[in-house]
């Protein structure tokens, strides 16, 4: 096998390759040698990094009688593999990753027994550094019904912020913050609200689980569950407001292009 | 700071995006967004029926209505027939006024208006005209609550006030002493900085501050 330069990086399914005796693979495939490191994952129940290690030994024994295979043993170095004391979760890691092209679904980017990892992303996993502002806007993002997308675009445009590469990430979670007090506290105070007045009129014939919106198209929607299901986010967003606030408001690192492209043109994720 | 506390809080902010996602539209499509949504004049609506009931001297009678409008308010300006609205009794059982909510009304000169809420004569059909009218009022939702009305706000209200023909003190004066008597141009937000002499003579009442856990204020 030609030398390489320098070191490579691997993410290694740790079911088919960790301490095993030797697993059958394409002679030219998987070109792991000496002095790699490599990172192991399991798939279940969801794909997690557990350990990594520097490579002492990788062995190739030609498969008898078939042309073209190899039986590829890995050894590490020293005490062998590192285990991480937290097992890091792709998901975590999926705006993270200058490898990763789909952060909403990087597993898909796994589905190989191993793939090579550049430098910069094999280092960041095994230091646990995930690039929170870019994560929780993208999980924001990602999980914004598509007309939210285009009320909260024009939000930012009427607050004059370019929909460009410039917009810090901080700003867009604070823009988010707005919009979600702005919209969707400010309708729970008021549903709240409504329930409160309508339900002390104590009238026969009037419940407040009966109350609708009426759209003006054919539709009309519950109160009631809206309130609940404003009321559920109220809650979960409470549990992190502060500490996304804390946690963000310093970084001034821009988002990439994928997130602002769920923006600007509501391409799909 | 250590994965196992961003962890955490990925973990936590996925369930509060999730949450989001779920609260953020009435419907596919069709966005929360509070100064469309009909919440503020919801509010006043059972407000003002709130402030009957308050003074002591009326029995509520909830008229729901039809079909699939039974309990159904309309967010932009419907028909009368057939949408659910209030008839305010005295005790004896004799019907006083009906409050409408969302419903068009012909002004004096014939043209069609949606009003926000609108307590009608206990006569008024189900076509309403300006002289079945005894009140009106409009709810202005401010997305920043120290944000005036604005005089055009001021202007439009007072132009109804006037094409209804509700500049007039025969109006009997059913909600005496409450909050919300007369036509009102209620905000959550601030006061128009118009002149008050103007107000009175316009036969406009402004509401301000109207808002959960705000205090009312109202001038003139």
């Amino acid at each position: 096998m030609p030398k390489r330069l320098g070191r490579a990086y691997w993410a290694l399914d740790g079911n088919v390759f960790d301490e095993t005796e030797g697993v059958e693979i394409g002679a030219g495939h998987l070109k792991v040698e000496k002095g790699d490191y490599v990172l192991w994952f399991k798939r279940h129940p969801e794909l997690t990094f557990y350990g990594h290690g520097i490579v002492e030994e990788a062995k190739r024994t030609a498969v008898e009688g078939v042309d073209g295979r190899v039986l590829l043993r890995i050894t590490l170095a020293g005490a062998g593999t590192v285990a991480f004391d937290e097992p890091r979760l792709l998901s975590d890691f999926g705006f993270s990753l200058e490898c990763l092209y789909r952060p909403s679904k990087p597993a898909v980017h796994f589905r190989r027994r191993y793939r090579y990892l550049p430098r910069d992303d094999f280092e960041a996993v095994v230091a646990g550094k995930v690039d929170l502002a870019a994560t929780l806007v993208g999980i924001f993002l990602l999980e914004m019904p598509s007309s939210t997308k285009s009320a909260f675009a024009a939000l930012l445009i009427e607050k004059g912020h370019q929909l460009t590469e410039e917009v810090s990430l901080a700003k867009l979670w604070q823009m988010m913050d707005q919009y979600s007090e702005a919209e969707l506290l400010a309708g729970r105070e008021l549903l709240s609200s409504i329930r409160h007045t309508s339900e002390g009129l104590d009238v026969s014939g009037l419940s407040f689980d009966k109350i609708r919106l009426d759209h003006g198209d054919e539709t009309a929607s519950r109160l009631r569950r809206k309130a609940d299901e404003l009321d559920a986010f109220a809650a979960a967003y409470e549990a992190i407001r502060g500490s996304t606030r804390d946690r963000l408001i310093e970084t001034d690192s821009t988002p990439r292009k994928e997130i602002l492209g769920w923006l600007t043109q509501m391409t799909r994720s | 700071m250590a994965y196992a506390d961003d962890k955490k809080l990925i973990a936590a902010t996925r369930k509060a995006a999730k949450a989001f996602g779920v609260a953020a539209e009435w419907s596919a499509g069709k966005p929360v967004r509070v100064r469309n949504d009909f919440l503020l004049e919801m509010l006043l609506f059972f407000e003002v029926v709130a402030q009957f009931k308050g003074t002591g001297k009326y029995v509520l009678e909830f008229v729901a209505g039809t079909g699939r409008h039974k309990n159904a308010f309309p967010k932009a300006p419907a028909d009368k027939a057939g949408r659910p609205r209030f008839i305010v009794k005295d005790f004896k059982g004799n019907p006083v006024c009906q409050v409408c909510a969302g419903t068009r009304v012909a002004d004096k000169h014939g043209d069609q208006r949606g009003l926000d809420v609108s307590i009608q004569s206990p006569l008024a059909s189900n076509s309403p005209v300006h002289t079945d009218l005894i009140a009106i009022m409009d709810a202005k939702y401010k997305s920043d609550s120290n944000v005036r009305l604005t005089h055009g706000e001021y202007a439009g209200f007072h132009h109804w006030v006037e094409v209804f023909d509700l500049r007039r003190e025969a109006s009997p004066r059913l909600l005496k002493g409450s909050m919300l008597e007369g036509n009102c141009l209620v905000t959550n937000g601030q006061p128009s900085t118009e002149a008050t002499v103007g107000l009175r003579d316009g036969w406009v009442v402004e509401v301000s501050n109207f808002y959960p856990g705000l205090t009312l204020s109202r001038r003139p």
